[in-house]
């Protein structure tokens, strides 16, 4: 082989080496963009973390990601949600944003509640919905006031029904304020 | 003494069958008057056709039913005598096949369009859905609306300004109470859809209307809403009306 035959294939050599990292280079950037990742929407109700102040309970229920023009109706089977009525009593529900109140029971001698809440003019794709008060006895948790997925029924702003959700906890991811936000940081 | 003790009870089983007797005659006039009297507005029953006159869709001895899906019972022309809408008397859902002489009648679909055939003794078949024509029901204000043509007699007319005139429904039968959005099952969106309509924020179809009004006190307000949601959750058991 001569010195033009080595000099053909340094010239091949250095095309295919460039266009490797012009192809990785693009593949980078495009991945950085988010061009790569289809973030899936799922659906969360999220039932806040217990907010005690004093002998007081709040907690604040919010969704996210709901499809179908948002969530505009809820509701939780009486049992759909449990507490430990030794140390929350006097449970109260109310609408945020646009829902009302239904209807609602909590019975303080089995720990069992259910309500229905709805919005008859929107949606709410995220955002607080709902509102829970209560009386507290002792240190209270999450543990102490559980829902349960399989007795909660969703229904969207198009009269669908929201089959594909899950249910999450913590804090409320609407509910941060910008004290939160900053905080966070 | 005997033949005294036996005429006593000769005349209480004689009293006894005659209350028997009238009762058995009151539920079959009530029985009877319920199915003359339709649901067709007492008011607004009127259909005009050029060559027949006045026709009356809830006449006294007779009346016309709307279902969701079809038409049953008979009008009556001024001049033409009885028309009937359908060859089926159940109720419930049905639908026409208006292929047979004993399987004829009027189907109406969601939106309230009228199609099939309706039988009038003296005139022949009166096409609901003819070309040129048509009759619609309006599912909010239960209007009917349109022409139907008469094979011997022409054009029917179901609405007028002037002279003003106008077949109206006043109610629709067989809803399933709290079933609102029809789908089968009563669930949160018929809730929220009974909201809606008690809010105004839609005005909700017959049907809706009818299957919303809970308590059935004749309107469709929060109480109705707020029984709802207590029956899907469980607070209560059943509806008011049993459904």
């Amino acid at each position: 082989m001569g010195n033009n035959g080595r000099s053909v294939i340094a010239v091949r050599t250095r095309v295919i080496v460039v266009a490797v990292l012009s192809l990785g280079m693009f593949l980078a950037l495009t991945a950085c963009m988010g061009q790569w990742f289809t973030q899936e929407q799922k659906a969360y109700l999220v039932i806040g973390t217990p907010v005690i102040t004093g002998t007081h309970g709040e907690i604040i229920i919010s969704v996210v990601s709901m499809p179908d023009e948002g969530m505009a109706s809820m509701a939780v089977d009486l049992g759909g949600m449990t507490y430990t009525n030794t140390k929350i009593s006097n449970i109260a529900v109310a609408g945020l944003n646009g829902f009302i109140v239904l209807s609602s029971e909590f019975d303080d001698t089995t720990g069992n509640g259910g309500f229905v809440i709805a919005n008859a003019n929107a949606g709410s794709v995220g955002g607080t919905v709902a509102k829970l008060t209560f009386d507290v006895t002792g240190s209270v948790s999450s543990g102490d006031l559980p829902f349960n997925a399989p007795h909660i029924k969703l229904g969207s702003h198009l009269d669908t029904l929201i089959t594909s959700w899950k249910l999450g906890t913590g804090t409320a991811y609407y509910a941060k304020d910008a004290t939160q936000e900053r905080g966070t940081k | 003494m005997k033949s005294g003790t036996t005429r006593i009870m000769q005349l209480g089983a004689s009293c006894l069958f005659v209350l028997c007797l009238l009762g058995v005659a009151l539920l079959f006039q009530a029985e009877q008057a319920l199915a003359q009297t339709g649901n067709i507005d007492p008011t607004d029953k009127w259909a005009w056709e050029t060559n027949a006159g006045w026709i009356n869709f809830a006449p006294d001895n007779g009346g016309v039913i709307v279902y969701s899906d079809h038409l049953e019972g008979d009008a009556w022309g001024e001049n033409i005598g009885w028309i009937r809408l359908g060859s089926y008397t159940g109720g419930g859902t049905h639908t026409y096949a208006n292929t047979t002489e004993d399987d004829y009648g009027v189907n109406r679909d969601a939106p309230g369009n009228l199609s099939g055939y309706a039988w009038g003794t003296n005139v022949g078949w009166i096409n609901f859905n003819p070309t040129h024509g048509g009759v619609t029901i309006d599912p909010i204000t239960g209007s009917f609306d349109g022409y139907a043509w008469g094979e011997n007699i022409g054009w029917i007319h179901f609405k007028n300004d002037d002279p003003a005139y106008n077949v109206v429904v006043s109610s629709v039968i067989a809803v399933s109470s709290g079933d609102v959005d029809g789908n089968g099952t009563v669930d949160v969106l018929d809730v929220r859809l009974c909201l809606q309509i008690a809010l105004g924020v839609i005005p909700g179809t017959l049907q809706q209307r009818a299957a919303s009004d809970v308590d059935s006190d004749g309107d469709v307000d929060m109480d109705d809403a707020q029984i709802l949601a207590e029956y899907i959750i469980g607070i209560r058991s059943a509806l008011p009306g049993g459904g």
